[in-house]
């Protein structure tokens, strides 16, 4: 080799060398940043939020968190809250009749479509007995049986017509006496808010919980497989406490259960579930319903439902329906699994067991 | 292999790049090592305080300031909703905040209490209630 060849072979060896160190160098730094994920956690729609996102560039995580917020707060001042003066319930509780947003309409529309499938288990028309009870406000007190037999005639779902035009503007109409209550959906509505926005982003994956329903979003860049572990709050524990661990990819899941607003009148406890066919808080024989599924209105309405109807053939069908599954918890700390989460689900708490369908007791 | 032609400024500079690398990349992996817990207090959306609680020596109560009035005591170890005059006391029930990610709330007070810090490997990402 002459000398000239020599010393061209070394720069070349040290170039391609820095350049490996270099990429080597980013590399790692970028696998770390896209690891650590930006948190936030805040009040909105009355209740505890917690977004948290993964991205490579952590400004771009922090800017969907503040979008995620603003999402969730036009949606309950603008949208959904029929206390705050001016939003699309609030106007449809006033007038009656009145054209709304189509995230409302859309909305109204899939919570009546699931209150035919359940026989009006579900029904957001309980706006007048939800606010007789007021429960997980400080105006709440338990009614007196005059003023539920007087609010139950006006739950009904099939009284509500819902009349989209041909121009793009979409009217809903109720009964004269009746009331519209989306608190039981708010939550879920929200996370497939901030899916449909997180979408048009590079955000790489992330959660959000709006009050303990859960927006499962995108890859979990901590785990080899990219899947997400959600935890079932223990019913019978503090808030931070949970019994089991759902494994999963991208999906809502959202959890009833009547430990979560209660009242306690006369030593008496009062749960937030209330039962449209009775007026008063539903008696079931589970504890605890999470459902997962691909939609958070979905997910809401179901827990809702299932948490209603109890562990029965009736919830089962109706999971069925919108290919929903879910986790039930009875009384006695006894889980039934669908047999579609049964593999994604490790019960970490070993007080409570798992029960095959076919040991049902009715 | 003939090294002869790579010349001690070479070795030199190789070395060099290649401390200059784990130079870059030792103060992330250091600085997780020790897990450090911030209890944030926010009013109103607003962070109004935040106290690294390995700073904290001796237990002692944090006025928030809002209304209706909540207290927090904060400790070496915890931080919990000590005192509040809100309907259902649900922030006093959530009990001592411990790990990074715990989360306590007083919604008419619309105060929070959260602690920051790295989550445990085997954490779950978030928790359905």
């Amino acid at each position: 080799m002459t000398g000239k060849n020599q010393k061209i072979l070394t720069v070349v060896i040290v170039i391609v060398l820095a350049i490996s160190a270099v990429l080597v160098t980013l590399a790692l730094k970028n696998k770390r940043a896209l690891e650590t994920p930006a948190t936030n956690n805040t009040i909105g729609m009355g209740t505890v939020v917690v977004e948290s996102f993964y991205n490579v560039d952590s400004e771009a995580s922090k800017a969907a968190i503040s979008e995620s917020t603003k999402i969730i707060n036009d949606l309950d001042n603008n949208r959904l809250s029929w206390r705050k003066e001016g939003s699309d319930i609030w106007n449809l509780n006033k007038e009656h009749s009145t054209y709304v947003d189509f995230t409302t309409f859309n909305c109204i529309s899939t919570c009546f479509d699931i209150s035919s499938k359940c026989d009006g288990a579900f029904d957001i028309t309980v706006g007048e007995l939800s606010g007789l009870w007021n429960i997980g406000t400080k105006e709440a007190r338990v009614p007196s049986d005059e003023e539920i037999d007087a609010a139950l005639p006006t739950i009904n779902f099939k009284r509500i017509s819902l009349l989209p035009d041909s121009k793009g503007s979409y009217l809903v109409e109720i009964g004269e006496d009746q009331k519209i209550d989306l608190g039981a959906v708010g939550k879920g509505l929200a996370c497939d808010k901030i899916r449909d926005y997180l979408e048009t982003t590079d955000i790489y994956g992330g959660t959000v919980s709006v009050g303990g329903s859960i927006l499962v979003y995108g890859k979990n860049p901590t785990a080899k497989d990219n899947s997400w572990n959600i935890a079932v709050r223990d019913p019978f524990g503090s808030e931070s406490d949970y019994m089991a661990v759902i494994n999963c990819k991208p999906c809502c899941i959202s959890t009833s259960g009547d430990y979560e607003k209660t009242l306690i009148e006369n030593g008496k406890v009062y749960h937030h579930i209330l039962d449209p066919k009775t007026g008063y808080p539903a008696k079931s024989n589970v504890t605890g319903v999470t459902i997962v599924c691909d939609s958070g209105v979905v997910s809401d309405a179901l827990s809702t439902a299932c948490f209603i109807l109890g562990y029965s053939d009736k919830s089962l069908e109706l999971l069925k329906e919108y290919n929903a599954e879910a986790i039930f918890i009875t009384k006695t700390k006894e889980v039934y699994i669908t047999d579609g989460l049964k593999d994604s689900v490790t019960i970490v708490n070993e007080d409570f067991h798992s029960v095959t369908p076919t040991e049902v007791a009715e | 292999m003939n090294l002869k032609f790579l010349k001690k400024s070479d070795i030199i500079l190789i070395v060099l790049l290649l401390v200059t690398c784990v130079a870059l990349l030792l103060p992330k992996y250091l600085g997780n090592k020790d897990n450090k817990l911030t209890a944030v207090i926010m009013r109103d959306g607003v962070v109004i305080e935040s106290v690294d609680l390995s700073t904290v020596t001796e237990s002692y109560e944090y006025d928030l300031g809002c209304s209706p009035k909540a207290i927090i005591t904060i400790c070496p170890d915890c931080v919990y909703y000590s005192y509040a005059e809100c309907h259902d006391k649900l922030c006093m029930n959530t009990g001592k905040l411990k790990k990074a990610g715990d989360t306590a709330a007083c919604l008419p007070s619309k105060t929070l209490v959260v602690i920051e810090g790295e989550k445990d490997k085997d954490a779950p990402d978030a928790i359905t209630y």
